[in-house]
């Protein structure tokens, strides 16, 4: 009997491949746009991108061969909760040329991001801005080549508040630009357990290297490698969990990774239930905060998953909502109650307003504290006026106001006098006859708009 | 923004850089074809994506392939559009024509171009199942394009829209006409004198096609005023944000078959 050779299956060369997979859109069709490890029969997607608008996979795979590259970004699919419905190309990668991170260039001895894993021991790929085929392939930059459309522009400084350090703009891949947020920065570096003064020492350099390298915006992926890199020299597992928390596929419900945007619709859809929605801003403020807290959840679990129930994100949704202005008093008494409520506290207010001001002389120094009264009134108004037309109020007198003049419902006339009250209140300085006149045209309005 | 890059190719070393051009400043070498800028431009406003950079050489800013994101950008006033950016007289770029095919009896279409030209020797071709019947169009250059779209569009009014098919191989029932021949000092002539080709006269093979390398068409737009950034800046974080990969090229991808050597997809 002939012997049985390993030789031929001994520690086979995983090769990169490209797969573009059309899908079928189905309901809960949202991928996370972060790069994701996953692992499965030998394969590993090195990079993952999908196009919500044409409802395709783009994956860069690493695998032993390509019936299991074909059979991995299937799965993949199916872990997405959409069809596949047709493989349009799958290829081996020729060159990878990973996208440079000049955060990282004075670093080298610190790996970029992505070969946290598996995919650091991927033959095929090199680190740093060299391309995987270096003698093929070359990639540098060059900002002096040709005439530009539009100029560079300076620094804009930041508030001086806000210390000395510039303003950083962060990128995100679907083209957005935001300002860096220090303390959402701060609490993400908390949350995984890195001490006050380090977090703030991390953030300090990541400023102090933009600043050395004049950037004034990086995207969004080059500030995960900064901080994964830096964490990395503390402890290499403080990295693998800010990776694990920045990852927006680790959090999964059903299956399906948890984003953002499935937490506005849940947040939405309660609103719903009781005839109200929320500012866009708003809106994103909620959302963003029960995000956190699920991120929060997912920090007491380790592992490249972590599973959050429907019930306990309807259970934080519910818990957020009820910190807000009337949610609770809504849900127990109704919209139109509680309007009513507020419409007759008003009355009361203003009335009252209006007796003790008569017999104060516009000199008297107690007209001051009235104007605390005019900011309630204004409050009991705007918040009044909010949920009259379906808007859940906020804790903040100056942003119901600009979510008032952003509804197209609020009349000429009421939006100047909201304007003028918002800026008479920011001065802090009115006589008896101002504030009078303020709190009555609150009266009046209180009787036409509620 | 520019990013460089040098691949090895058959025909050595191609390279070339993925930049930011203002559009007004790119020169077309053939006209457009309205509904097709149409298109784009509805394209652009619901997508919100430059999906595919415009190719333009280096040299004389002339656009070599994407005469319709080209014009759309115009149109919609963007201050810069994505380009690849080529020396073109490398010689791995190729220039080619597009065969317009038509269904029906090559002897009518025979007559019409009969009416227009004069049959029997010239630089266009008559391409039937059984033979080539060569035919001569007066001028040169776009002129001589020119004529020959006026008796393209006889044929079309006989035999209906033709397509274009750029392998040169007749379909069961069809007849082609092969324009002629299109040199590159040609094409930078045409875009140098703006007396330009007709829609869909040049067809130019690249070593390397770049696809999929979106770009969000509000970044294009130049207005960044939010944040007081020039536009350049957050696009050139932008694209360092991304890995690009190449791929074997001369294969059919979603039914479109690409000559080219190699694939460079942004990811």
């Amino acid at each position: 009997m002939k012997k049985k050779s390993y030789s031929s299956i001994s520690n086979p060369h995983p090769k990169l491949y490209f797969a573009v997979l059309m899908t079928r859109k189905t309901g809960g069709f949202s991928f996370p746009k972060t790069p994701l490890w996953y692992f499965a029969e030998g394969s590993l997607a090195i990079r993952l991108v999908t196009d919500e608008h044409t409802g395709r996979i783009y994956a860069v795979v690493s695998s032993i061969s390509a019936a299991k590259a074909r059979s991995f970004v299937n799965k993949l699919a199916a872990r997405y909760n959409v069809r596949p419905s047709k493989l349009v190309v799958l290829s081996t990668v020729r060159t990878f040329i990973p996208g440079s991170n000049p955060l990282l260039a004075s670093r080298t001895l610190n790996p970029p991001f992505y070969e946290t894993g598996a995919a650091s021991e991927h033959p095929n790929v090199k680190s740093g801005r060299e391309p995987m085929t270096g003698q093929t392939v070359e990639r540098s930059e060059n900002n002096n080549r040709l005439p530009l459309a539009a100029p560079f522009l300076d620094y804009r400084r930041a508030q001086p508040v806000m210390n000395d350090e510039p303003t950083l703009y962060v990128v995100s891949r679907d083209g957005n630009v935001a300002t860096f947020d220090k303390a959402r920065a701060w609490n993400a570096l908390a949350m995984i357990g890195v001490q006050a003064g380090r977090a703030h020492q991390i953030i300090s350099r990541l400023f102090e290297t933009a600043q050395m390298l004049s950037l004034n915006t990086v995207s969004s992926r080059e500030l995960v490698e900064f901080f994964a890199s830096e964490l990395r020299d503390i402890d290499e597992n403080l990295a693998r969990k800010y990776i694990g928390m920045v990852s927006t596929g680790r959090i999964t419900q059903s299956g399906v990774p948890l984003s953002r945007g499935d937490i506005r619709k849940l947040v939405l859809a309660e609103l719903g239930n009781y005839g109200l929605k929320a500012s866009k801003q708003h809106l994103k403020k909620l959302s963003g905060d029960i995000f956190d807290a699920v991120q929060r959840l997912a920090q007491t679990s380790e592992g490249d998953e972590f599973a959050v129930g429907g019930s306990i994100i309807s259970a934080l949704v519910r818990a957020r909502l009820d910190n807000m202005p009337f949610f609770r008093s809504i849900r127990r008494k109704g919209k139109e109650r509680v309007v009513e409520g507020l419409k007759k506290e008003l009355l009361e207010i203003t009335e009252g307003v209006e007796s003790l001001l008569s017999d104060l002389d516009s000199s008297d120094s107690r007209v001051q504290l009235y104007m605390d009264v005019l900011r309630r009134c204004m409050e009991k108004l705007t918040q009044a006026f909010l949920l009259k037309n379906g808007v859940l109020p906020s804790w903040s007198l100056e942003r119901d106001v600009s979510t008032v003049l952003t509804l197209r419902l609020a009349n000429p006339k009421f939006r100047e006098y909201l304007r003028k009250t918002v800026g008479l209140l920011a001065k802090s300085k009115a006589n008896t006859h101002t504030i009078l006149e303020f709190v009555s045209m609150a009266r009046e309005f209180s009787s036409s708009l509620l | 923004m520019v990013l460089e890059y040098t691949l090895r190719t058959e025909n050595g070393k191609f390279s070339f850089e993925l930049a930011l051009l203002d559009p007004q400043q790119l020169r077309p070498h053939e006209e457009f074809i309205e509904e097709s800028v149409r298109e784009m431009v509805r394209s652009f406003e619901r997508d919100g994506w430059q999906k595919n950079p415009i190719i333009v050489d280096r040299v004389t800013s002339t656009v070599l392939d994407g005469t319709h994101r080209h014009e759309a950008a115009v149109r919609l006033g963007l201050a810069m559009v994505l380009c690849m950016v080529v020396d073109y007289q490398f010689p791995g770029i190729k220039l080619g024509t597009w065969d317009r095919q038509f269904m029906g009896d090559w002897r009518e279409a025979l007559e019409i171009i009969k009416a227009g030209a004069k049959v029997g020797q010239g630089e266009s071709l008559l391409i039937t199942p059984r033979e080539r019947i060569k035919f001569h169009l007066a001028g040169m250059g776009a002129e001589r394009y020119r004529n020959l779209n006026a008796i393209t569009q006889k044929l079309a009014e006989r035999f209906g829209k033709p397509r274009l098919n750029p392998k040169g191989t007749l379909s069961q029932g069809y007849f082609g006409i092969r324009p002629p021949l299109i040199t590159k000092q040609q094409v930078i002539q045409a875009a140098r004198s703006g007396q330009i080709f007709p829609p869909k006269s040049t067809r130019h093979i690249f070593p390397v096609r770049v696809l999929l390398s979106s770009v969000p068409v509000k970044m294009l737009r130049g207005n960044e005023r939010q944040y007081g950034l020039g536009a350049p800046s957050t696009l050139d974080a932008y694209f360092r944000s991304y890995d690009a990969i190449t791929i074997d090229g001369r294969q059919e991808i979603e039914g479109r078959f690409y000559e080219e050597e190699e694939l460079l997809f942004y990811i």
